[in-house]
């Protein structure tokens, strides 16, 4: 609602400037590249591009509705599709639009600064709008890929339900259901069909409450196609065992380095202990014998004779 | 996941599918229920084998009970039905057909079957022995058994890897315990040398 009075706001601007150049004598069909005529030329560019953000803006909304009704029953996808197609369409040429209005108003020269100034400022303004309804767009993709999945869920979950008259396929099934089968996904039909039927059996001799013949939906299951899915599971768990047995040859041969490692640690570590062992013994000899006792008594008393002796020359 | 019973028809065009052989193995169901649910999985085999097509593969569901009855007509007008319960895999429900029709086709001649118009029981042990071991279906079909296999052993691959994880920070560990032990050792040696050099001044 914002956006619709800016709109008016911008076009009585446009009326304004418009009017303006009129007094000044300057037709709107004439393309001379006079600065009025650029103004016009601007101010026409601009109007088509807000005009445009606007009705995007508009089918993003009726988007936005279609995506949030999208129920169980009310399935508009073909719709749905078609208007994000157009939609993205739009915000494509607006895009190029408006960054053609941008390098036009880059290179061609302004007469005053304000007018530079206004050009500029309404070319952000679009940018703006456009850069928000493109996210809102995103939005809305997104919510619809979630209504999308929640549906998937909740028809997996249930056991039946009427979507087309399928109570002919009871009588004749292979004939008709052939014909009318829905693609739900993309599997292809192939000689195997699902059906999923609720009937008025004793089948554990209760009462005969249910209804008749409930309508059904038709799903297909795929024999070959099951078989090769499930070969392809298996060709894909062996190569994530060969994954994980080439990881495991990596971890094992860098816990051989670092076993390595500590296996030279342990040899330095013997070869100090002997030598630092051999010396000790070796003190521990010195120490218990008397030599060096016997070495100092014999020095000392050596000097005391000479000194002794030198005296008493 | 159970098979319930495996039974051969003969189906003509048009008429109804004359029972030519049925094995059960209802050891699930109470005993005083068993009647009732044999006569009703004749009924229901019968109608779904009645509309199956030639070379035709259907699996119809009964949502109520949540039993799947898997059919398949085969070019000579012999059909096979095989009722499980939901949870047994479709596809080793209809390998167990095929073996089935193969079983049958061995033991009784076409000629034999071809002439019958009631129903009737032409004995084929074969069929009871494949119901017995198509009761796990795990084992009985070769491909869920190598899944199962495969799974198996990445567990246990996973398991290793872990372990060898923890391996290695232990070794680590030992790695720098091992480093500082050599470096105390080469100061103890140090050491020692230089009381042996100056032992002189003890």
């Amino acid at each position: 609602m914002v956006w619709s009075d800016r709109t008016s706001e911008f076009g009585n601007l446009a009326e304004a400037i418009r009017r303006k150049q009129e007094q000044n004598g300057v037709q709107l069909s004439q393309r001379k590249l006079s600065p009025a005529n650029q103004k016009s030329q601007f101010s026409y560019a601009a109007a088509k591009i807000s005009r445009g953000v606007f009705e995007t803006s508009e089918k993003l909304t009726k988007l936005t509705n279609m995506a949030k009704n999208t129920k169980l029953f009310m399935d508009s996808s073909a719709q749905i599709e078609e208007l994000t197609f157009i939609i993205k369409q739009d915000i494509q040429s607006l895009n190029r639009e408006l960054s053609a209005l941008d390098q036009y108003v880059k290179s061609s020269r302004q007469p005053n600064k304000q007018t530079g100034d206004h050009s500029e400022t309404i070319v952000g303004f679009l940018n703006t709008k456009l850069i928000s309804a493109t996210k809102d767009f995103k939005d809305i993709l997104e919510v619809r890929t979630e209504s999308l999945k929640q549906q998937q869920e909740k028809k997996d979950s249930f056991a039946g339900y009427s979507s087309n008259t399928y109570s002919t396929t009871i009588d004749n099934p292979s004939g008709t259901s052939k014909t009318e089968m829905r693609h739900r996904n993309t599997q292809t039909r192939d000689d195997n069909i699902l059906y999923k039927y609720d009937e008025e059996e004793d089948y554990d001799s209760s009462a005969q409450e249910h209804s008749i013949l409930m309508p059904t939906e038709l799903t297909t299951t795929n024999y070959t196609a099951s078989r090769l899915r499930a070969a392809e599971n298996i060709s894909s768990t062996i190569h994530q065992l060969e994954g994980i047995f080439s990881q495991l040859a990596n971890l094992v041969s860098q816990q051989g380095e670092v076993i390595e490692r500590i296996d030279a640690n342990m040899d330095d570590t013997l070869l100090n202990i002997g030598r630092g062992h051999d010396s000790l013994v070796t003190t521990l000899y010195n120490i218990s014998s008397n030599r060096s006792l016997i070495i100092k008594i014999f020095l000392v008393l050596i000097i005391f004779s000479i000194i002794f002796i030198v005296f008493f020359a | 996941m159970k098979v319930y019973s495996i039974g051969i028809f003969k189906v003509t065009p048009g008429g109804k599918p004359v029972l030519l052989s049925i094995v059960y193995e209802l050891s699930s169901f109470g005993f005083f229920q068993r009647g009732s649910v044999k006569e009703v999985s004749l009924f229901v085999s019968r109608e779904t084998v009645g509309r199956t097509g030639v070379n035709e593969r259907v699996s119809m569901e009964h949502t109520q009970t949540q039993k799947v009855c898997h059919t398949t007509v085969d070019s000579k007008g012999l059909g096979c039905t095989v009722l499980t319960d939901s949870e047994y895999p479709g596809r080793v429900a209809h390998s167990l057909i095929r073996l089935a029709l193969d079983e049958f086709n061995k033991v009784h001649n076409e000629s034999v079957w071809r002439a019958i118009n009631t129903d009737t029981e032409l004995p084929t042990p074969a069929l009871e022995q494949l119901i017995l071991k198509y009761q796990n279906p795990h084992e009985a079909d070769p491909m869920m058994n190598l899944q199962k296999n495969l799974d198996e052993t990445i567990t246990i691959v996973k398991k290793t890897v872990e372990q060898l994880g923890q391996r290695g920070e232990k070794l680590e560990d030992i790695a720098s315990k091992s480093d500082d032990l050599s470096f105390q050792s080469k100061a103890f040696m140090q050491n020692a040398e230089r009381m042996n050099k100056c032992c002189g001044y003890v």
